[in-house]
Parts: structure tokens; sequence; C-alpha cells
């Protein structure tokens, strides 16, 4: 909205006329020798004290919604560029540089449906992993024969390392199909992927050292979207991927406030026997799972490294990823409305936990402020320092823009991908109406929750059939030719599919990098 | 383990377990800085007494002075950007921040000189310049002894304290400058640090716009000090927040419409265009009265020592790397001065100074230390550096001490200050007055409407001053002059006739330092000169007669003054209404102070009819019967008791036609 504002402010100069001089017994040919009490000192017309009473309401609004914006776009500017900030903070975000001894047994879950495109390779890459005591379970609906028969393929390929569980609940979602998982599984820690992700092989290795080095329950890893030349939302999407693990989750570890992300996660069996698996019922349960342990004390530690990230595409159409946005947004209201994280030891935990999972609210009320500001600028007399105020939120706004122009060359330069001035242009010109973007999934994500539409279900049956129509065309129409360059990617398909969701920059998506 | 590495650990334990609650955090402020304190406090306090003491003493107020000080005024006191129209000649944060102390200390209620308000408000961002000095010259590497030599040479160099104590803009801007150049130079946290390095930056430029010279020189040394990995975000975030918070001043042109001329109204494109291009340039250095060599012999009066140390040390600096981008600064501000037909501002030495004595510190001390630990050439050269720097003190002692004695002692406002009370006392407050700016606030004060106080700079310049006054200079009533309104005769047209056709009613001061207050006769002054002889005349007549009467009693003085026409005529007649029943016995006519050979307007009476006028410090009763007959416009302005007697003292605006 702060983009409206001055856009509409220039238009509208003569509603916000400057102050007329003031002027007193200024009357016949020898001025000086009229009245002086007339003159009034203060005959500003751009002093606050002369307006009325509603508009008076109406400018402090507007200055209270300037200063919201502006604290919302400041505080996640500042979380976004946490890396940054100084020397030692980059350095702290990577994997160590001396791999320790295995130590630890894991079991990989990874669930798929409607996936039989890309959940084989997903699992023979996965079983080339050096570490040496690894067991993998691919979960598969029960009504779901293709994909069933795919992971039962590649078990054949890898007796020793794949199972095949059948999930056989009603309805069908991503924490059930883990739950059903879970009780098969035998590693000491128990790892998440999605079934179109691509692994690096040595992965394992590093987070097997973090756990011995660290001793923390849980062990993010990054996840990273690659494919930002494909449109330009999936430029925005690519860079919200990247400002989010390579930087912002690390903040929130540090925090010791964390939503994690839906794959590339590993936690100690005893951490998710405490919290009995996952929240079946809610629409981001490894958010929902974050919490629970951050509420619960338990150490989490993310570890970023460019080398063995893993890659992920964006969903393949604007609409699934619409949705895919509206989803984690509801979910993040369930978690704040579930209060678990009321249990979280200090205020300050606290605090920041209810202004993080009430960022969809935020983002949500501030689309909604978009008319209204409009009309108070277009139809109030604004005194210029109100009008001044009013452009504040634009400052971090742009700031962002340029973190982002950094970040992307940064992208290119780490991934060794060329990037192009077309995609500068691209990023720039996106800013807009990602923003817009964003706050409507927003909106629709409030508007949902308070229609009580809280179903996993709905959202399903929506959206699978025509996704996985999308999903079987996508190779082709989708994804450009740019694909090709990705080395051993096969994964396309990944779009509103219910167990689909990437883990998730799901609230640097929901605030917005800035609005 | 030696003792010292153990109370360090210990230090660092300490350090540690202080916590993160606020008064661990200022307990392990103190505790880090504790070096820092003994060495920067007393620095602190001595430049506090010098530029506090006497501070509307020394200088004398000047009219740019008065501006600032009006502009801050209506800031706070209007809600206006400036006291007339904002003309974009300089961007207004400068003024704001003056307005914005004055309002959270009450300044402008706490002094009768609004000036003095202001100039509270520069010597407090002077004090901070002085720690900031301390500590940008540690940020170069200098030892705590050298900086606080760096900070005590930039807050007690004359040239400094003439400047500091001046209501500049540059004296704002100054604290914001030093404070984004330390923070550039900050190792950790560099992109905070960076981002608010930009932002002050950009807050010194709108305080005062000369600083953007310096931006170069401190992009050189953000990008030096930047830290590799991080380089990419900690820059282009600084980048983006200077540029952001500097546009400000557009948006703020834009909202106002301002942007571009438009029917005759100011705009920043004027103001800029004005500062750029249309500005006369000050002259050549090779011509003696330029205002170039004027400035150059007003700084060089004032201090010549850290004139020449400063230059020498700025070109020697470029050799040290460390040094180099400060070096550089100077050198390229030094060589900015001489641009042909560039203007060169009085105030831009403002921001010499710190760099200067940081340089001159640094090379001190960098000298004395390679005489004490090497050996051959640059042990030569170090040891004739130590020479020059010596020879400097020894210069500077007796130069110093003798100017500092007249910052401290002297009173050189005291013309201005009495032209103002008097101004207040004696001038009607419905007349219109034209000014310098350094009274303006006062006399608005005081009770005068806006528009009857007038800058004698807007006389001719501003279209809407020139509105209210559609006859021109003869529409205003008093013209008070001072140095800075005499020195441009021509370029102010109605001023200069306001002046010609005026004739100076009290005077203060004498040279430059004089202010006239100089009464507008609207029909020229030949017909003032007329009006003038004709009351002397007339005065003459009826004092003459005065004297003749027995019944007064007066000393041969002040006989001759009565018949000599040398008395308000308001005097000799209210004397003699009483004549006309008893005696009345005179004891003086004292002249009012600054009036010179004005008719006298006082008169001090001791007896009346032969009875004491004041018995026991009061007025007697035939006093008082006395004073209840002087009615309409023989009424006094003042009546008081002085030196045992009774004192009447009429308005020096004598009304015409009293005799017919």
């Amino acid at each position: 909205m702060n983009l409206l504002i001055p856009l509409m402010l220039f238009a509208a100069s003569p509603v916000l006329p400057p102050s007329p001089d003031s002027s007193g017994g200024s009357s016949g040919p020898v001025p000086n020798r009229g009245d002086v009490g007339v003159i009034s000192p203060t005959g500003s017309s751009g002093a606050i004290g002369s307006l009325d009473l509603p508009t008076a309401f109406a400018i402090s609004a507007l200055v209270l919604v300037a200063i919201a914006l502006t604290a919302i776009a400041v505080t996640t500017l500042w979380w976004m560029l946490h890396a940054w900030k100084s020397d030692g903070n980059l350095k702290r975000t990577g994997f160590s540089e001396k791999t320790l001894p295995p130590a630890h047994s894991f079991t990989l879950l990874v669930p798929g449906r409607h996936e039989e495109e890309v959940m084989g390779q997903t699992l023979d890459v996965l079983a080339t992993q050096t570490h040496p005591n690894v067991q993998i379970i691919a979960i598969v609906g029960h009504d779901d024969p293709g994909t069933e028969r795919v992971a039962r393929e590649a078990a054949a390929r890898h007796p020793h390392l794949i199972s095949v569980v059948v999930d056989h609940s009603v309805p069908k979602n991503k924490p059930r199909a883990l739950n059903t998982a879970l009780a098969s599984a035998t590693g000491d820690i128990i790892g998440v992927f999605d079934a179109e992700d691509e692994v690096h092989p040595g992965l394992l290795r590093l987070i097997d050292s973090k756990f011995t080095e660290t001793g923390a329950a849980v062990v993010q890893g990054g996840v990273q979207l690659m494919n930002f030349r494909s449109s330009w939302w999936s430029l925005r999407n690519v860079l919200e991927y990247y400002f989010w693990f390579r930087s912002r989750l690390h903040f929130h570890a540090g925090a010791r406030f964390i939503p994690l992300g839906g794959n590339t996660v590993f936690v100690r069996r005893e951490w998710l026997e405490f919290t009995d698996g996952w929240d079946a019922e809610c629409l981001a349960e490894d958010c929902e799972l974050g919490v629970r342990l951050s509420s619960a004390g338990a150490e989490v530690v993310v570890a970023y490294s460019p080398e063995v990230v893993t890659r992920e595409e964006t969903p393949g159409t604007l609409t699934s990823l619409f949705k895919q946005r509206t989803r984690w947004n509801q979910g993040f209201l369930q978690v704040l409305r579930k209060g678990e994280w009321k249990k979280l030891p200090t205020r300050k935990q606290r605090l920041f936990a209810r202004y993080m999972l009430a960022m969809p609210f935020l983002q949500a009320i501030s689309g909604i402020m978009i008319p209204i500001s409009l009309v108070l600028i277009l139809f109030v007399k604004v005194p210029t320092v109100i009008a001044m105020i009013t452009f504040i939120p634009i400052a971090p706004t742009l700031v962002t823009v340029a973190v982002e122009i950094a970040g992307l060359g940064d992208f290119g330069r780490i991934y060794n991908e060329k990037v192009r001035v077309r995609d500068y242009v691209r990023l720039i010109l996106g800013t807009f109406p990602f923003q817009v973007f964003l706050a409507a999934a927003a909106i629709r994500a409030v508007f949902r929750q308070l229609q009580g539409e809280t179903g996993w279900e709905k959202t399903e049956h929506s959206g699978v059939h025509r996704e996985a129509a999308v999903a079987a065309v996508a190779p082709a129409a989708i994804v450009s030719p740019d694909l090709s360059e990705l080395e051993d990617f096969s994964s396309i398909s990944n779009n509103e599919d219910e167990f689909a969701r990437a883990t998730d920059p799901r609230e640097t998506v929901s605030e917005g990098s800035n609005r | 383990m030696t003792s010292a590495t153990v109370s360090r650990a210990r230090f660092r334990d300490f350090i540690a377990e202080s916590g993160r609650s606020l008064s661990g955090t200022f307990t392990r402020f103190f505790v880090r800085h504790r070096l820092a304190i003994p060495w920067l406090s007393p620095v602190l306090v001595i430049s506090a007494l010098a530029s506090l003491v006497n501070f509307g003493g020394a200088p004398q107020r000047i009219d740019d002075e008065g501006t600032y000080t009006a502009q801050a005024y209506a800031v706070s006191a209007f809600g206006q950007l400036a006291h007339y129209t904002y003309s974009y000649d300089h961007p207004p944060l400068g003024w704001i921040q003056i307005a914005g102390y004055a309002q959270l200390t009450g300044a402008f209620a706490r002094y009768d000189l609004a000036v003095l308000a202001a100039r509270e408000a520069v010597i407090v961002a002077t004090l901070i310049s002085v720690a900031l000095v301390w500590v940008l010259a540690r940020r170069l590497g200098l030892g705590r002894a050298a900086s606080s030599a760096a900070a005590l040479v930039f807050a007690l160099s004359p040239l400094a304290l003439q400047f500091h104590r001046t209501v500049y803009l540059d004296n704002i801007a100054l604290p914001w400058l030093l404070a984004a150049f330390v923070l550039a130079l900050n190792k950790r946290s560099q992109l905070a640090s960076f981002a608010a390095s930009a932002a002050f930056f950009s807050i010194a430029v709108l305080s005062k716009e000369t600083f953007l010279l310096a931006l170069p020189f401190l992009a050189w040394m953000m990008v030096r000090s930047s830290h590799q990995a991080t380089r990419r975000y900690t820059l282009s975030v600084a980048g983006t927040v200077l540029v952001l918070v500097g546009s400000s001043y557009l948006l703020l042109a834009a909202i106002k419409g301002e942007l571009v001329p438009s029917n005759g109204k100011s705009s920043l494109t004027d103001g800029v265009l004005f500062q750029l291009g249309s500005r006369a340039g000050s002259g050549s250095v090779f011509d003696p009265n330029s205002l170039i060599v004027r400035t150059f012999s007003m700084w060089w009066q004032l201090d010549p020592v850290i004139i020449v140390l400063g230059t020498l040390a700025s070109f020697a600096a470029l050799f040290f790397t460390r040094l180099r981008p400060i070096a550089a600064l100077m050198v390229f501000l030094i060589v900015a001065m001489f641009r042909p037909n560039g203007y060169l501002p009085v105030p831009y030495v403002i921001v010499l100074l710190p760099f200067s004595a940081i340089l001159i510190a640094a090379l001190a001390e960098k000298a004395v230390r390679t005489l004490r630990h090497s050996r051959g050439v640059t042990r030569v050269r170090a040891g004739a550096w130590v020479a020059i720097t010596a020879l400097a003190l020894v210069a500077a002692g007796p130069l110093w001490t003798t100017q500092l004695r007249g910052f401290l002692l002297s009173d050189l406002d005291s013309p201005l200050r009495s032209a103002e009370s008097w101004a207040v006392a004696n001038i009607p407050h419905t007349n219109r007055i034209i000014v310098d700016d350094s009274m303006w606030v006062d006399l608005v004060k005081a009770g005068w409407s806006r528009d009857n106080v007038v800058w004698y700079y807007k006389v001719d310049t501003d279209p809407a001053v020139k509105a209210k006054s559609p006859n021109g200079w003869k529409d205003s009533d008093y013209v008070i002059t001072t140095d800075s309104m005499r020195s441009f005769p021509n370029s102010l047209p109605e001023v200069k006739k306001a002046i010609v056709n005026s004739e100076v009613v009290a005077s203060f001061g004498s040279g430059t330092q004089a202010v006239d207050i100089r009464r507008i006769n609207p029909d020229g002054l030949s017909a003032a000169k007329k009006t003038a002889a004709a009351e002397t005349a007339q005065a003459s007549e009826v004092g003459s007669q005065l004297v003749a009467n027995p019944g007064l009693s007066v000393s041969s003085s002040d006989r001759d003054l009565l018949t000599g026409g040398r008395v308000d005529v308001r005097i000799p007649l209210a004397l003699g209404s009483q004549l006309a029943t008893g005696s009345v016995k005179v004891s003086g006519l004292p002249a009012q102070v600054g009036e010179g050979d004005q008719p006298r307007r006082a008169v001090r009476i001791s007896a009346l009819s032969g009875e004491a006028t004041v018995r026991g410090g009061s007025l007697t009763a035939v006093a008082r019967a006395y004073i209840n007959g002087l009615t309409g416009q023989y009424a006094p302005t003042s009546i008081s008791v002085v030196d045992g007697t009774l004192q009447l003292l009429y308005s020096s605006e004598a009304p015409l036609d009293l005799v017919p």
C-alpha cells in the first residue's frame, strides 16, 4: 500500500495545497498603520491544531497505519538481513568445516501423493547418501496406486534401505502420513523429505556431525528453490527461500522461537515421541511442531551451506502458489489460536511468537487499509508533516528492494547461475504486484479462517485433480527450457498437492518482505 | 601468567557475567571504556567552560544567526519552515533541530535574546562534536593522549571558538558528519553501523548542504573498512539509506508543490540554481577587497596557527594509509575553496576544524614515536615535524591566550542589546521597523506584529513583503542598522533609501559594532531636517521664555540646554504650567543612553513650590498633584524616583504641533 499512497499524493497535489502565507491586517495604502490585533501569530493552515475532530481522527489513523507499516517492514527487513549483520553472523550460518564421524542412525520419511513422476528418482538419490546408517520410508496413500507402484519399485532396487508404508487414514494429509510412518521408524533421528526434493548425498553426514557438535534436538537444513528464470513470481519466490534459509531462519533459531520447515528437517526421536508426532489437524503442521518444540525448550540449530542445500522448484502456477500461501497463512492463524506458544518460557519469546504468527492478520489489515488510506489521502486535507509521514513506510520497502537486488546477485554467484539485467528488471517491477499478491493471500486466509473453512480436506479436494493435471502437463508447459540446465533435476510437479508443500518461508511470505 | 593478564581475564569474566539487563549494559559500557573516561571528561569540561562562559557577550550577534534563530522560532511558534516564505535556500533540517532543542529545553523562554537560545543549541552540538572528535581520533589509531589533544585543539582554537559560538547550521551538521565517519570505521555490526552512518551523513547534508562534499571520502572509508563477505549487503543498504533520507528533501518540495518553479512561488529548483549558479562568487584571492580575501583575513586574524599547521598536516597525512581518506577530504576541501568564481561561505571553515585538529595531533604523535624508535632519514623527517609542531605551540600560546581572554571577558554584544532595549522602550509597537534578523524574534516576542518587524533583506527581495509595503521604504517608520546591513549598500535599494532618508535617534557602540536606530521620514531627509530645525527653534523659544521665569531654579548648563532648544518642548511646557502657580527646582536634564545630541527628554525635579518632591523614597502629595495635572500630550511615559528626585521621561516620539 505504501507504494500507492505516494502515487496518489502526486496525482492529488491540488488537495494538498501549501500553507498560504499567514497574512494579517494589511489594508489600505499604508498597511503598517493598520490595526495589528487582527494578525494571528500562528495563522498557518499547516498547523495541526486547526483541524476539526473527524479530520484529526482520520489523520491520526493515517499516521498510526504509517507507523505500523513501517515497524512491520523494518523488523522484517532486519530479520531478513540477519546473516549479514556482522561478519561473525555469516560464518555461524554454515556447517562446520570438519565433519565428525557418524554417531547417529537416521530414518528418512518421504511422503508422496500422486507423485509417481518424481518419487522414484527422489528415493534413488536418497539411497546414495554416504551416511552408513540410514532407513528410508516411502509413505503412500492406499488410494494412490501409481505412486505406490513407483515406491515399491524403488524399494526393490534398494531392499536394505527403502521400505514402503501405506497410509490408510482418511482424510489424507501430510501429518497423518508422517505419523503413520513414525511407528515403523527405527533411527535415532527422524528426517523428512518431500517427494520432489533433490538431496545432496553428503547431507546426512553433515547433519549427523551437527547433532554431535551441538547436542541439538532439531537440525533444520537449507532448502532452495532454483528456477528463478521461469516467471516474474518464481523469481520472487526463489529469493524468498534464499533469504529465509540463508539468513532469517538463523535469527529465529537464535531467538529460540522457530517455525520449522516442511522438509530437510531432522528431529531426535525422543522429542518426536514427546510431541506425539505431528498435529494432524493443523494446516501448518511443520510450523506447529516447531512452536511446540520451542515451547518445550528444545534447541533448534539451523545450518545452511549452498553445496548441500535441498533443491526444489516453485509451484507450477501462480494460482497454486496463491493457494499454498493461503494455506500457510491459515496454518499460522491456527497455530496462533491453538496457543501452544503461550508456553514459551520468556515474555520476549511470547511477544515475538505472537507477532510472527499474527502476521497474516497484520498483512490482511494492511491490505484493507489500502483503499481506506486512499480515500483519506484524496479527500482529507493533509498537513505537510502528515503527508511526509505517510511516505515513511516506503523507505524500508525500497531498502528491501536494494537488498533483494544484492541477494539476487549473491544467489547467482553462489549457485553459479548467470543473472541477467532482465532478471533484475523483473525483480524490481515485480515488487509491487507481489505485495498485492501476498496481501490478497493473507486476506483470503483470514476470510477462510473466519468462515470456519479450516479443513485440509476442502483445499485438497478443490485442488487435487486440477493440479494433478497441471502437474502432468507441467514438465513441458510450465517449466521453461532453462530447467534443463539444472542438472539432475527431476521434480517439476510440486504444486498445491497436499504434501508437496516445500519447507516454507511461509512467513517471509506472509509478512511479505515489506509493504 | 602475569597479573595484567589475570586482571584482564577477570575483567572479561565480569563483562560476561554482567548479563543483558539494562543496568548491566550500562555497567559494561563504563567498564569497557574505563580508560576513556578520565581522558575524555576533562576535555569535555574544559570545552564546555570555554564555549559557555560569556557566550552571549562575544562575538556580537550577526544577521545570519538571527535568521537561523528566527527560522527555528518560526518552526516552533508558527508551525512554518521559516519566518518568511521558505525559499529553499538551505534544507531546513538544521534549524528544525535547533527548534527541537529549544522546544525540549524551553530555551526560547529561558533567554531574553532569542539568538542566545539558538547559541546554546549549537554549543551543545559542538560539545557532542568534541566527544566525537576524540572517538574518531581513537578509531583512526591515535592514542588517548593524542586524541585528547585533537579534541582540545578543536575546542579551544580561537577560530573554532568564534564559529562554534555562532549560530551556523554547520555546527549542527558537524556531529552528524563526525558520527558518520566513526560508524563507517566500525568493525562489528557493520550492517547497522553503515546504515546509521549513511543516515547520519544524509542528516548532516540536510542540515547544511555543503557537507555533501565529504561524500566521496566517507564512501571511500566505508568501502575500505567493510568486510568482504558481507560487503554486498552492508554497502547496498547504506547506499539506499543515504539516497532515501536525502530525497526526503525532494519529497518535501513535491508535497508542497514546489519542486519546479510555477507562477512565482518559490521552488526547490530555484533554490538550487541560486546556490549553484546565480549566487555571486566571492571574488579573486588576488583582489584585496574581494569577499574571499575578507573571509580569509577574518579567519587568519582569529588563529593563523591552526590554519598553517592544519594545512601542512593535511598534505603530510596523505602519506599514511590509515589517515588517507581524512587527509584527502581536507585537501579536497581546501582546494575547493579556491575554485574560480566560487562562493566561499564564511562558516565553511567549521567543517575543516575537526579534521585539522585530528591530523595535527595524529602527525605529532607519529613524529614523536618515530623520533623515539627509528633512525636515519625517517628520524630526520620526524624531527623536522616535531620542530614545526613545537614552533606552532610556542606561537599559539600567547595568541590563543589573548583571544581566549577576549571570548571569556569582553561584551561585544552590548550595543545590539542596548539598541533592542531602546527600541522596545521607545518605538511604538504599531510602527514598522526594518531590522537585522538578529533582533527579529525578540521584537516579535516584545509585541510587534510579524508584518511590522521587517528583515531588511526581505524589503527588496520578497514579493510578499513588498506587497505589504506598497510605498516601499516610506511604509516603514524606523530602520535599525548594523554592520551586516551597512555592508551591502547597493544590492538592496529600498533599504538604502530608508537609511538615507532617516536620521539617527539613538546610537550604540562604535565602528563595525555600531548599531544605529534611525527614524525614517517618509517625506525625505531634507524635510526631516527642516522639521528638526523648526522644532529646535520652537524649543529654543519656549525654553528661553521658561528660564526667564524667576520661579525656575536650574543649573547653568541645563539653562543652556533649554535656551539652545536642546530639550524636548514638552518639558518646558510642563514646567511652565507649574510656574504659573509656584516655583520649580530642576535638578537635571539627563541624556538617555545612546541618544547623544538628541533633545533631552527627561527632567528631574527636586522641589515644587518649595516643597520636596520625594521624601523617604516616595513621592510627596505636591508631586502627585503635579503629575496628575500632566495629561494628554504632557503626560510622561515614565515617572520614577532617581537619586531622591522625581524624574519625568517623555517618549522619543515628539507629538507635532504642541505649540500653536
